[in-house]
């Protein structure tokens, strides 16, 4: 027989004689349901190309715009020198970019079908010939 | 995940939520006593948990929820309204008939529980009745007090629910009299012999229209049918509870009324017990309501018998800021012909009742080096910690209505018929032990009853919070989406590749 007051409660119903049972109710209250990231159009990708690439420098500037964001202070310490913690910005973004463009790698799938069209000729068996594939594919890719 | 932990890991869930959501944290959250305590009673921890999550309404902040922080005259009232004090006040007014029905279940399902009540069953016929001596329906006399004059008045409800105003009327009536309650119960005032001499005895009777129907319609009918505690008077009666006022001002206009020392004791011991079963956690493995629930060692009475003498003066020592300070009787001259009022305005009851509640807070407030406003700017500490002892009594004020006469009586009747006995005692501390089942089942239901409505509240806040963050991560993700487009489609120039680097704002 249950112990009185830890009777066993329906499923995501809270026994508020159970202080554990309360506690969870309360966490399950933060929980947020993940939505799936709309892709963006694969001939759109495409365009990719013309990007400039990642910039440690530029990255460490908008961030020491934005400390502003969180109350500090910005900008050169009383006495004039450069802030530490700025120059700490500066070599944080440099270590992210370099690990990111140096030691990250792209596993990549392309997902089956598309268009193909294929030439050469129609000589004895067996056939060889050169395939183009003329529809853009889409994929996914994981990075590591 | 450990109990701290998962306390712990809430208070940080929130300071996340708030960073997240743009929201700077409104105050400290490191080092919260209840988040660090080992006791199973959330009570505190939800209070604490509410101010922090707490935010008013559309005062403009920074994020999708005004923040705390900052001094703007918005700000400060939006932290009033979050102050625990006034969390308390809401409850003792506004949901006070949420309370009440939670507690009205709890006495069901505890009688049932304790008596091993079978599943269902007919009252049989003959109607089943029970005799009993005073102390047996009514161990603190209450049907000796007079129901009308101020202050003993204080402890009745309206004639027409409240089963204890009708019993007294009928007791003072002298042998012989009688009367129906709502046609559920019948009562008659009897001459009970002792061994050398007799008494006033109560022989109650099932009424007869019961016959044949089932032991929980009749339940159910009986609890429907009694006010558990009058709306009106319900914070004077938590007053009592806190630390003996309406019995300090009984004993001052009637010495032969006043709170004996054993009697005191007695309800100290109650009290004592009812905190036990509090700070415990009924679905612990090594949990057993054992015998250390209802002994104290000499310390712990010594502790007991100087809040008894205390509470006989109407007094409560605390301990909110380093200096013992005395809560002394409240002046509550302010509940005096409130019933009156609230019959002749039944549309400003709230509004009356929460005026008086306010006053007597204030009063406490100001008694204990708070300021006599709440919305002055005082000790936010001693505020707390007031706050913290109200809520923590509201489970012993609704666990001891159960040794009044109407809950007494129920009880009783309840038990002749499930197991032919009666229950005799010396006092409710006896009366406790000797039913721990019941009692644990009352006290638990009790305190469930608060944190439900804490819940709910609290549930409330966390929500606007967690909106608050979903919003953030739709709007994050569709940013997130334009800004690769724009990227895409030449929301960046690559044709001169001099794009300037935006400066930091230097002032």
């Amino acid at each position: 027989m249950a112990k009185l007051g830890c009777e066993k409660t329906a499923s995501g119903e809270i026994n508020f004689k159970q202080p554990r049972s309360i506690l969870n109710g309360l966490l399950n209250l933060f929980k947020i349901p993940n939505t799936v990231d709309s892709s963006i159009p694969k001939q759109l990708i495409l365009a990719s190309k013309g990007r400039p690439g990642l910039s440690a420098k530029k990255i460490a500037a908008r961030v020491i715009q934005r400390q502003a964001d969180a109350g500090l202070n910005v900008g050169p310490l009383g006495d004039g020198s450069i802030s530490p913690a700025e120059i700490m910005e500066i070599i944080r973004a440099e270590e992210i970019v370099n690990a990111i463009t140096t030691e990250m790698g792209i596993d990549l799938a392309v997902t089956p079908g598309g268009i193909s069209t294929v030439t050469g000729t129609a000589g004895p068996i067996p056939v060889v010939g050169s395939a183009v594939i003329t529809s853009v594919l889409g994929g996914s890719a994981v990075a590591r | 995940m450990g109990f701290i932990e998962d306390k712990n890991n809430l208070v940080q869930q929130i300071n996340l939520s708030e960073v997240l959501g743009d929201l700077p944290k409104g105050k400290s959250i490191s080092n919260i006593e209840s988040v660090k305590s080992t006791s199973f009673n959330l009570i505190p921890f939800m209070l604490d948990l509410m101010s922090i999550a707490c935010k008013d309404k559309g005062n403009g902040g920074k994020g999708c929820i005004p923040t705390l922080g900052g001094g703007s005259s918005q700000e400060t009232k939006a932290r009033k309204k979050c102050e625990t004090i006034r969390i308390i006040l809401e409850i003792l007014v506004d949901f006070f008939p949420v309370f009440m029905r939670i507690n009205k279940e709890g006495i069901i399902k505890g009688i049932k529980a304790g008596l091993l009540c079978p599943a269902s069953f007919k009252i049989p016929s003959p109607a089943p009745n029970v005799t009993l001596k005073p102390n047996e329906f009514d161990g603190d006399k209450l049907t000796t007090l007079d129901p009308n004059a101020f202050p003993t008045s204080l402890f009745f409800g309206d004639e027409e629910n409240d089963l204890n105003v009708f019993l007294t009327n009928l007791i003072q009536g002298g042998v012989g009299t009688t009367g129906v309650w709502k046609n559920i119960l019948d009562f008659e005032v009897i001459d009970y012999p002792l061994p050398s001499t007799s008494t006033t005895g109560l022989k109650v009777t099932i009424n007869s229209s019961y016959i044949g129907k089932e032991y929980d319609v009749f339940l159910k009918d009986y609890i429907n049918s009694i006010e558990l505690f009058n709306f009106s008077n319900f914070v004077p009666n938590l007053m009592e509870e806190l630390n003996g006022s309406i019995t300090a001002l009984v004993g001052e206009t009637d010495f032969n009324a006043s709170l004996s020392l054993e009697k005191s004791v007695s309800k100290e011991k109650v009290n004592s017990m009812v905190e036990k079963i509090l700070d415990t956690d009924p679905c612990e493995e090594t949990f057993n309501l054992d015998d250390s629930f209802f002994t104290f060692d000499s310390d712990s009475l010594l502790d007991i018998e100087s809040k008894a003498q205390n509470r006989r003066l109407g007094i409560k020592m605390v301990d909110y800021s380093c200096t013992p300070t005395a809560i002394e009787p409240v002046a509550l001259d302010s509940f005096e012909g409130i019933k009156e009022q609230i019959k002749e305005n039944p549309s400003q009851a709230k509004l009356i009742t929460k005026q008086a509640t306010q006053n007597v807070l204030n009063e406490i407030s100001g008694q204990i080096g708070g300021t006599q406003e709440l919305d002055g700017e005082g000790n936010e500490n001693v505020k707390r910690s007031l706050s913290f002892d109200l809520a923590l009594t509201l489970p012993k004020l609704s666990t001891n209505v159960v040794f009044t006469p109407k809950i007494m009586v129920l009880f009783q009747v309840s038990k002749k018929l499930i197991t032919n006995t009666i229950e005799d005692f010396k006092d409710n501390f006896d009366f406790a032990v000797a039913n721990r089942v019941y009692f644990e089942f009352v006290v638990r239901e009790s305190g469930a009853a608060l944190l439900k409505i804490l819940y709910n509240q609290l549930k409330e806040e966390i929500l606007k919070i967690v909106a608050c963050i979903a919003i953030e991560l739709v709007k994050e993700a569709i940013d997130k989406k334009i800004k690769q487009i724009k990227s895409l489609v030449g929301g960046f120039s690559v044709g001169g590749g001099l794009i300037p680097i935006e400066l930091p704002k230097i002032t």
